[in-house]
């Protein structure tokens, strides 16, 4: 596959390092980071579709950190000033990250099973809602009409 | 010769609804739409992957299906939304079904901006009934907020949501209400009641949603109307004595076809029609179809959209359930001493899905980086919702669509552009609204309000006004009942048609408009005046 079809290696390693330090292992929950194997191989089946995008916006973080910083070079030193300047200073390509970090993490079963939750789609099964206590109407079922007759 | 009585152009709400009106005439009518159905086992919820599906976002300029065609929105405040298949917006929308308040048919006469429309609630209010019961409308009757009318379907469920944002509006003595909407409560018209599946925007397979591919067209195509799909109209045909002949269209294997018709009917929303008619030009209409007065395109509205987010200690819903419950018009009508004119109405969105959840939390910063992401997640997650703010955006010339100079659709027809920047006046009643907004959700017993924001940038879903209804040929493009002014067996029948926006959802009103004009339509043709 080109690379415009798919991420670099060296993109891949800046990703997964930026996904594990966003969401981080828990050893009290027993879950996994975002830079999981089976996590990480998920978000990048999830954002094939937009591999051009998101390496545009890297090229154009790695460009504001100043310096000599490049993708291929954030592979390979040590990262924890990245991602220093990342916690403090909002940029778009982290803003999709963010999205796409979310998106892969919170569908993975592990973690849905530590929250408690069904790994299952909506439909069929749906959910319950509560009807609620309908006497909280009371007050404004008292109101004079609050529109403008004409 | 492919020869009709009445060509319909776009199959969404409005069109459904007049198609089947008109059906009884038994005229031959045959409806044009450049998407196709929806398969309903395809929509999103069937799957886990239902959080990861870009082809139902409401983007079409990141959607980029087929049936999409661009919309160049860099300059405006607002980003268009849509959907280009059989049931138009309603395959996407959240089904929040409010009426327009009386009072949003007089804003001119009332509050001395705008202009008045040439039609009021009351001759609307038979023809908004026969939509509730069409669309199956579930709600309260007893609302003060609105005068008599009674919903089809008993309310949805308040939830724990709506049951804390209630308690909040009840501490304030603000008005508030269970949102009518087009959603079955119990199983109605061969549909299925609600099972909260908590995904009405990216489609509902249950069916219990009431869009008009479950609802309108399968009764008007069983009544004779023709829907052929992937026909993407180009332009709009007129002969020598300036009356619409037909159109010219693509058929599904991309080949010019071309259908003559007595009567064109255009419902292809507030920023298709007017791309239509601006491509339909002709030695007669060299600025496009219907345009002598230059208003195709112009005083182009949205709702400006604004939202507060509350976390709360309790737990509410989440995603699961439709997304809206509540509405409060507590600030819907003008009071002058606020600083601007007109008003809001606040929805609510009931919660968010896992996915969203996070997303929100770490994009608000109320969710760090690291191992401190999951206790801060957990406090989220089920705990948060949104009270939205819907603004009435008045009407100005500026405002805009216009054909764009370079882009096009996969057809080569030329695409549309967006030119929208928000009123001072909207701006005031935004931040009015963002500050009631966290009032509401303080006295709610949220213990954190992570977000506000507004304008949101990608809620251009209702655009309205863009070939106004008017009496008068030089300050409008259609006439009272739905006919262009300039071409005579020419009509309009979506939200392109409205004077004003008011501060709620269109969706009802446009259909309650499509359906009136198909009345008048059947008046006219019963006494022979229809072309007059």
């Amino acid at each position: 596959m080109s690379d415009k079809e798919t991420f670099t290696e060296q993109e891949q390693t800046v990703l997964r390092r930026l996904a594990g330090a966003m969401i981080s292992a828990s050893e009290d929950l027993r879950i996994p980071g975002a830079d999981d194997e089976v996590i990480f191989r998920r978000l990048l089946e999830r954002t094939s579709h937009i591999v051009a995008q998101l390496r545009q916006a890297m090229d154009d973080f790695c460009a504001d950190l100043g310096g000599t910083a490049t993708v291929a070079a954030l592979g390979d030193v040590d990262f924890s000033d990245v991602i220093e300047t990342a916690r403090k200073k909002p940029h778009p390509f982290l803003e999709v990250l963010t999205g796409v970090v979310a998106n892969a993490y919170y569908s993975d079963p592990r973690i849905l099973a530590s929250l408690n939750k069904e790994d299952r789609p909506p439909f069929p099964k749906g959910n319950t809602l509560e009807q609620g206590d309908w006497s909280l109407l009371d007050p404004v079922k008292k109101r004079d009409p609050v529109f403008r007759s004409c | 010769m492919d020869e009709v009585d009445v060509l319909i152009i776009g199959a969404g709400a409005s069109a459904a609804a007049f198609a089947w009106s008109i059906a009884d005439t038994k005229m031959h009518i045959v409806c044009l739409e450049q998407g196709d159905w929806v398969d309903h086992q395809n929509y999103p919820s069937v799957g886990k992957d239902w959080q990861s599906r870009p082809d139902f976002g409401s983007d079409p300029n990141v959607r980029k299906a087929a049936a999409d065609y661009p919309i160049n929105c860099d300059n405006s405040d607002i980003a268009a939304s849509n959907y280009n298949g059989v049931g138009g917006g309603t395959i996407l929308y959240a089904a929040h079904f409010p009426r327009f308040h009386p009072s949003d048919f007089k804003v001119g006469t009332l509050d001395s901006v705008a202009d008045d429309w040439p039609i009021d609630y009351e001759t609307l209010e038979p023809f908004y009934a026969i939509n509730d019961r069409m669309m199956g409308v579930s709600g309260l009757a007893g609302d003060p907020a609105y005068p008599p009318k009674q919903p089809v379907m008993p309310p949805l469920p308040l939830g724990k949501s709506s049951a804390a944002l209630a308690r909040g509006y009840n501490k304030l003595g603000w008005h508030w209400w269970p949102t009518d909407c087009a959603i079955n409560t119990e199983t109605y018209d061969g549909r299925d009641k609600c099972i909260n599946l908590g995904t009405c925007g990216i489609g509902c397979p249950q069916g219990a949603k009431g869009s008009v591919d479950v609802t309108y067209w399968p009764v008007a195509v069983r009544a004779g109307v023709e829907l052929r799909t992937h026909c993407r109209v180009r332009e709009i045909t007129v002969g020598p004595d300036g009356m619409a002949t037909g159109a010219i269209y693509f058929d599904a294997d991309g080949n010019e076809q071309r259908i003559n018709a007595s009567m064109v009917v255009v419902a292809c929303n507030g920023i298709g029609t007017p791309r239509l008619l601006l491509n339909s030009k002709s030695n007669l209409f060299p600025d496009g179809l219907a345009n002598s007065s230059g208003l195709v395109g112009k005083n182009l509205m949205f709702h400006p959209y604004a939202g507060v987010d509350g976390i709360f200690d309790e737990e509410l819903d989440g995603n699961k359930g439709p997304h809206k419950g509540l509405s409060c018009h507590e600030f819907y009508e003008t009071d002058a001493s606020r600083g601007f004119v007109r008003g809001f109405s606040f929805e609510m969105h009931r919660g968010y899905g896992p996915i969203t959840s996070a997303a929100l939390g770490m994009l608000a910063g109320r969710i760090p980086w690291g191992t401190a992401h999951h206790e801060a997640y957990r406090e989220i997650v089920d705990r948060m919702m949104t009270i939205v703010a819907v603004c009435e955006d008045l009407p100005q010339v500026r405002n805009e669509v216009v054909l764009d100079t370079e882009l096009c659709d996969s057809d080569g027809i030329p695409a549309a552009k967006v030119n929208y920047k928000m009123s001072d006046n909207s701006k005031k009643m935004m931040q009015f609204a963002l500050e009631r907004g966290r009032e509401a959700m303080d006295a709610a017993g949220a213990t954190d309000i992570p977000r506000e924001v507004g304008p949101v940038r990608h809620a251009g879903w209702h655009n309205m006004g863009t070939t106004r209804m008017g009496t008068d040929p030089s300050t409008s493009v259609v006439n009272e009942w739905g006919r262009c002014h300039d071409v005579k067996n020419l009509f309009v029948i979506d939200g392109s048609l409205f004077v004003t926006g008011a501060a709620l959802n269109p969706t009802p009103t446009i259909q309650a408009l499509a359906l009136y004009v198909a009345s008048s339509i059947k008046d006219k043709l019963a006494d022979a005046s229809l072309f007059d």
